[in-house]
């Protein structure tokens, strides 16, 4: 069964069903990967470069598909491009980002994926700088424990590229 | 934690930020100051090549560069496979004389990979140069930064078609009319800095720019007559300083309708230079933020002395005024600036109310004309920032009187200069402040992060920030 989700305030879905019929133009994105379908507005959805060639060069049709992209994610996006959409104020907007990013890492990754997928500049730029700040001033043993990275590199191989780069390690 | 705990608090069990293409990896890096990105290298495998592709270079080399420095510049720079493009790079030599030759391979290297961005900063005992044919290869620049011992030789027929941002600081140039005609091939200039720049002759500069929106012009220029000619239509943000000794001169060719702030710097020490203050205030007499420093406000002193048939120009516009003094300046200019300025919302004193001559007879310190309170104090004025302040008889009058007058007032600041203020002073100001009601007055130190209070005779200092 399809599930059909209008993404905004649910009071005010009775009043969005009269707007559909007005001028402004939606657009249906389905998730191929979970089938999830996702009404919004074209002004929201076109902040993907992705989707905004597609509508401009006239090929999409009432139902655009995404792959890739999973159907919680795509929730997410929406969420954050609707409120860069609707909002100006900076300070608001910051304040927002910082309340949306406060994820783990593993939903990071897949706004980043999915951000870079659909060419989403200001999601991508957020989330890579979240990722940047999560490291900043950390030590390699630290950085290895928040992204879980192993260390697969020998100890000669760890010498080597300390002596090769020992200037960053001068103050 | 069991993993389904993990699972629900979204901690990451694997490595999953490695599946990331390198794109969004090196993305993240450039994120990060240079030593630390580099350091990344040695996480992992798959991060160990990704410094080398980093787009932007920032490379200090920190006052002691020895070999090190070198090596690592070369190494990501020289060494950097060819059609690797680099977005910024920033370059800081203190002790630029160990590697001078260096520093010209790099400059031609980092300019040859479709540069957007440089900033050189060359400190040493001689100059580098800056040849010709580096502005040959600034074609992809947008922000060009020079500063130091730079030699700059000014290519005169090439288009920097995207030039947004240039600046000069302290380096030497060939002649002032060289600039004239490079400013002629940047057609998307906005900002421009040209600072206490050396230059070897010429005496006519001509700064045009048709989207130029922030000039900051600080000529010094003892010896030559210079005639400088402003034609910047659109300029929205000006800060110009210079020596009128003789006949040196500035001219701005049309109004400039857009321009909001200024800061205008004259400073003259054969007494001269009145003439050319309120000429160029009269030119600049719609903006709403005007800095004066005290050199400037010496000069407009003078006019006093000469009987005054200065006209002073209406400030319709302005609406926040920076006033500095030093040694000496007429009690009464203030007040004709207020007198003038109907708008005005705020009014600040960065080096406080009085000269920095003791001595009660040569002090100078503002005074007001009892006869009309200017309309600006009653009716727009809100803030007041005062800074050293000394608590002397002076001063203390010059706040009373602003807070008796004005009705508008919400916010006054005073900025205590050194903590032994006197004892009945510190009352004055306490007395002040309890009696006010709608105006907050708010005594602070130096580094502005604390309210001060004094309590039987002792000062206590106390957080409120």
């Amino acid at each position: 069964m399809k599930k059909l989700k209008f993404i905004g305030n649910p009071l005010l879905q009775s009043r969005e069903k009269i707007n559909m019929s007005s001028d402004k133009k939606w657009l249906t994105l389905k998730t191929t990967e979970d089938n999830e379908e996702f009404v919004v507005e074209e002004s929201v959805a076109i902040m993907s470069n992705v989707i905004k060639n597609m509508v401009e060069d006239g090929c999409a049709s009432s139902v655009i598909p995404v792959p890739r992209v999973k159907g919680n994610a795509m929730g997410k996006i929406i969420e954050f491009c609707k409120k860069h959409t609707e909002e100006s104020d900076e300070k608001v907007l910051k304040e927002f980002d910082a309340e949306f990013l406060n994820l783990g890492p593993d939903a990071l990754y897949d706004l980043m994926v999915s951000a870079n997928f659909l060419e989403i500049k200001v999601l991508l730029d957020s989330v890579t700088t979240k990722v940047a700040d999560m490291i900043k001033g950390k030590s390699s043993e630290e950085i290895r424990n928040i992204l879980k990275i192993e260390n697969d590199l020998s100890a000669e191989e760890i010498e080597e590229s300390r002596r090769e780069n020992c200037w960053t390690r001068q103050e | 934690m069991n993993s389904t705990s993990k699972k629900l608090a979204n901690i990451c069990e694997v490595d999953r930020i490695s599946d990331l293409p390198d794109s969004l990896l090196i993305a993240i890096l450039a994120l990060l100051p240079i030593k630390p990105a580099v350091r990344t290298c040695i996480l992992s495998k798959r991060w160990r090549p990704l410094c080398e592709s980093l787009p932007n270079l920032d490379f200090t080399d920190g006052r002691n560069p020895g070999i090190h420095f070198i090596d690592f510049v070369d190494k990501f720079l020289m060494r950097r496979p060819n059609n690797l493009k680099i977005a910024k790079f920033l370059l800081e030599c203190y002790r630029g004389d160990y590697y001078r030759d260096r520093v010209n391979e790099w400059i031609m290297n980092a300019l040859g990979r479709d540069l957007k961005e440089m900033h050189l900063f060359f400190g040493s005992q001689t100059c580098m140069n800056w040849s010709k044919i580096y502005f040959d290869m600034c074609t992809s620049v947008e922000v060009l930064l020079l500063s130091g011992k730079i030699s700059v030789e000014i290519r005169e027929n090439v288009t920097l078609s995207r030039l947004r941002v240039l600046g000069f600081d302290h380096v030497t140039i060939s002649s002032y009319e060289s600039i004239g005609k490079l400013l002629l091939n940047c057609p998307v200039l906005e900002d421009l800095i040209i600072v206490d720049c050396e230059w070897l002759t010429g005496n006519s500069l001509s700064i045009c720019g048709p989207v130029l929106k922030r000039l900051s012009c600080c000529l010094i220029s003892y010896d030559e007559v210079l005639r400088t000619l402003i034609d910047t239509p659109r300029l929205e943000n000006l800060k110009i300083g210079c020596y009128t000794g003789g006949d040196n001169d500035i001219l701005f060719k049309l109004n400039l309708p857009f321009l909001k702030i200024a800061e205008i710097d004259i400073w003259d020490e054969m007494g001269k230079g009145v003439d050319c203050v309120f000429g160029l205030l009269k030119q600049i007499n719609h903006v709403k933020i005007l800095t004066l420093p005290d050199s400037t406000v010496e000069i407009l002193s003078l006019a006093y002395d000469d009987n005054g048939h200065y006209e002073f120009p209406p400030f319709h516009n302005l609406t926040e005024l920076v006033i500095n003094v030093n040694e000496c300046f007429h009690e009464t200019l203030l007040d004709d600036f207020l007198q003038n300025s109907p708008n005005l919302e705020s009014l600040k004193f960065p080096q406080g109310l009085v000269s920095s001559c003791f001595h009660e007879s040569f002090r100078s310190s503002w005074g007001w004309s009892q006869s009309r309170v200017p309309k600006c104090l009653s009716t727009h004025l809100k803030t007041v920032y005062i800074r050293t302040f000394h608590g002397i008889y002076d001063e203390l009058a010059f706040v009373k009187c602003l807070l008796a007058y004005g009705s508008a007032l919400r916010y006054v600041a005073i900025e205590i200069s050194n903590l032994s203020i006197d004892a009945e002073a510190w009352q004055e100001l306490l007395n002040l402040q309890s009696e006010l009601t709608t105006c907050k007055l708010k005594i602070i130190d130096k580094n502005e992060t604390c309210s001060l209070l004094l309590v039987y005779h002792k000062v206590y200092e106390v957080n409120f920030l």
